[in-house]
């Protein structure tokens, strides 16, 4: 059967989205500035319609979006984030291998469970205190926390936009992205801290053979206790924003007995913990990531323009569906086409491109157990550390390194990132075959 | 001896008198020591040179930081009396030199007492105090003359943000009246002022004293309007160094202005002459500077 795409005037949307596509790769002008402009121009044209525009907007995603970032943002302001970090840097007493291993599990969690941006703004600050205080080298340290922030962020539904795209748009509950990605991103943790630490041995000597080292380490904590810890600490805020995020979370496991959809859930508890913590509303919101939700915006009504116009079925049939029709191959393609194009494109309009290329794919190849979403969750994820500007986090890392006066360049994180991304796809790509085999 | 390691020292020195007192910041360090030696893992016969190493590191840093450096004299010359414990293996050098330190903690500790107690008498109801940086009347005196029910008010006078907010802060926690001005205000409030405090790093033994940046010219501008200029310091802050040998940090960054390039230079900390204070304060009470040298360890 030949796809076509349907209409002549299709030409327009596919010149919009490739202009948007080079704006946004290339930061020419803002993401959302540019993907609204594009959505601009296909409804001043005719292109599409306003009520058509709306329809392409998947709410699901932005409620889920603005909840956890309502809710972070409260969690912030109690300061226990702050503590957090600060207790965690008591605790590693100065050992290189312990200020690398507890920053990154905490890093992980993080990541998995809020948001992977807010994580690196609140760890990057202070290991890079630590580090430089002690006479090593922050560089390594904050690579290694902006890529694990993105291996922590593939565990669940809410840890990275690829994953909450996929989880809302197609319907899977958080419980089905922990236990089927959960497993692999453990293992790839445990193997990229392994590999950041080979690779650096000789700065991860430990410190208690020198005295002046130990001393200079326990001034160093006095510091970083008052730099720190200078944040107002709001306990009653904490009790209650953390007992809303918890809740959430809970909601999110219990998804298929409640039937509430992540999306509704986040937003619900914001609300309820904006009404309880008497927080100001009018600054909460103020740091709510409007641009980001913008953006998503306008990504979803940009490629259901294209879809409407048949050019996601042209290229799902013509370019992913040209490998044929084994399984094996299919999924693989997904998961390394995703991982590379992450890595040098925005995950977020990757993904959101994706997504109906995957359904296509799936009518024609039905490929059991949501593997190929797990495919191209684990790839637009993992592919997002290959260079400094495949993910939101780090782009966030290296602009507070800057800040701070560590200076990474794009080499600097590809050189790491690169490898660690090909590690993580081989990673990914023998859990997956193994899962589908056992699967069919 | 590393310049690394020294470097990195003397920088923690210099960040973390900001917010506390070289009194409190010489606790602080004491506790470090005591940490590190629990901490260490070593040859027996390298305990001795570890231990050198880090007081070799403590008296040379920039600035030389007053009591620490000398209680790193008593802490040496008690370790050389005993031959650092060598031959009792490394577990006992450890304690013992842990309770060397202990004793020299609870003997700081005493000090400041000693100076709150004598700090008390120049306190009056009605004062209106002149403050700048976290020195020993901001952390010791002040929050304990007001615990004593006096009523007193005082002036902040604004300057480098983090010590100013530590200053702050001590006040309010304290319940004490503040009231905050840029330095360069001061002018204005002379009629009201009525002492101004301040503490130092060290008192040399050339009749100057080294304190936070930005205390000459508060000095010098109340000197010249008569107001009473009160030193408050412990005596294990006077050294039979003199002011050249004060390892005074000079600090050279890089700036942009305006399309302009430029290097701003600074220094750690001020130079003071003692001439100029109308008050010392010891733990021993008012002392007379030309008895300054009776109160040197060394």
């Amino acid at each position: 059967m030949e796809h076509v795409v349907h209409h002549s005037s299709a030409l327009i949307p596919i010149l919009v989205f490739l202009v948007v596509y080079a704006a946004i790769t290339f930061e020419l002008v803002n993401k959302a500035a540019a993907a609204l402009t594009g959505v601009g121009v296909l409804v001043v044209l005719h292109v599409i319609t306003e009520h058509q525009a709306v329809g392409f907007i998947d709410f699901e995603t932005l409620m889920l979006l603005t909840g956890m970032m309502i809710l972070v943002t409260i969690i912030k302001h109690s300061g226990f984030f702050t503590i957090v970090s600060v207790k965690i840097a008591e605790f590693t007493k100065g050992s290189p291998v312990k200020i690398l291993v507890l920053f990154s599990v905490v890093t992980a969690l993080m990541s998995a469970f809020l948001d992977n941006v807010t994580t690196v703004l609140i760890i990057i600050p202070i290991i890079i205190e630590l580090t430089r205080g002690m006479g090593l080298n922050p560089k390594n340290y904050v690579l290694s926390q902006a890529i694990i922030s993105n291996v922590g962020g593939t565990a669940t539904l809410i840890g990275d936009p690829p994953n909450v795209i996929i989880g809302s748009k197609i319907g899977l509950t958080f419980n089905q992205f922990i236990i089927n990605l959960a497993p692999i991103v453990i293992i790839v943790f445990i193997v990229v801290l392994g590999f950041i630490w080979f690779t650096n041995r000789a700065e991860f000597k430990p410190i208690n053979t020198s005295m002046v080292k130990l001393v200079s380490i326990e001034l160093l904590l006095e510091k970083i206790r008052f730099e720190f810890s200078n944040v107002k600490l709001d306990r009653s805020l904490m009790i209650k924003s953390l007992a809303c995020l918890i809740l959430a979370i809970l909601l999110f496991i219990t998804q298929t007995i409640t039937g509430l959809a992540p999306g509704v859930v986040a937003l619900g508890m914001a609300m309820v913990l904006l009404i309880i913590s008497n927080a100001n509303v009018e600054h909460v919101l103020e740091e709510v990531e409007w641009s980001t939700l913008l953006f998503f915006t306008g990504l979803f009504i940009l490629v259901g323009a294209l879809e409407e116009y048949g050019m996601i079925d042209w290229i799902a049939h013509n370019v992913f569906m040209n490998v044929g029709d084994n399984p094996y191959v299919i999924v693989l393609m997904v998961l390394w086409v995703s991982g590379i194009a992450s890595g040098f494109l925005d995950n977020i309009p990757f993904t959101i491109t994706m997504i109906p290329i995957v359904e296509l794919m799936l009518e024609s190849n039905p490929i059991p157990n949501n593997i190929l979403w797990w495919a191209l969750a684990l790839g637009a994820c993992f592919g997002g550390n290959i260079t400094m500007i495949g993910s939101s986090a780090n782009i966030v890392s290296v602009g507070i390194a800057k800040k701070y006066g560590v200076d990474i360049s794009f080499i600097d994180f590809m050189k790491k990132g690169l490898v660690i991304t090909i590690i993580s796809l081989i990673l990914a790509s023998v859990y997956l075959m193994i899962y589908l085999r056992l699967s069919l | 001896m590393s310049t690394v390691d020294q470097k990195i020292l003397d920088g923690l020195f210099r960040d973390i008198v900001k917010f506390r007192s070289s009194s409190q910041t010489s606790l602080v360090t004491l506790h470090a020591i005591i940490k590190g030696v629990e901490s260490l893992e070593c040859d027996d016969d390298m305990f001795p040179a570890q231990i050198k190493e880090v007081c070799s590191i403590i008296t040379n840093s920039q600035p030389r930081m007053f009591p620490i450096d000398n209680l790193i004299i008593l802490l040496e010359k008690e370790l050389e009396k005993n031959d650092y414990f060598r031959e009792k293996g490394l577990t006992v050098m450890k304690s013992a030199t842990i309770e060397i330190i202990e004793d020299l903690i609870e003997r700081l500790k005493f000090d400041l007492r000693e100076l709150a107690n004598q700090g008390h008498e120049h306190i009056d109801d009605g004062d209106f105090i002149v403050l700048h940086a976290v020195e020993e009347p901001v952390e010791l005196l002040l929050p304990e003359a007001r615990k004593m029910g006096k009523e007193f008010e005082v002036l902040i006078l604004r300057q480098e943000s983090v010590k100013t907010d530590r200053v702050i802060k001590i006040m309010e926690k304290n319940n004490i009246k503040f009231t905050v001005i840029p330095e360069w205000d001061l002018i204005h409030h002379f009629d009201k002022a009525t002492k101004l405090f301040i503490g130092a790093y060290a008192i040399t033994a050339d009749g100057k004293f080294v304190s936070d940046s930005g205390t000459s010219n508060i000095v010098s501008e109340c000197h010249i309007h008569q107001l009473p200029i009160y030193l408050f310091s412990p005596i294990l802050e006077i050294t039979s160094t003199i002011s050249d040998d004060q390892n005074i940090f000079l600090k050279e960054e890089p700036k942009y202005a305006s399309g302009i390039d430029y290097t701003l230079i600074s220094h750690s900390c001020d130079l003071v002459s003692l001439d100029l204070v109308d008050h010392i304060i010891t733990d021993k009470g008012e002392i007379n500077q030309s008895k300054l040298n009776e109160y040197c360890i060394d």
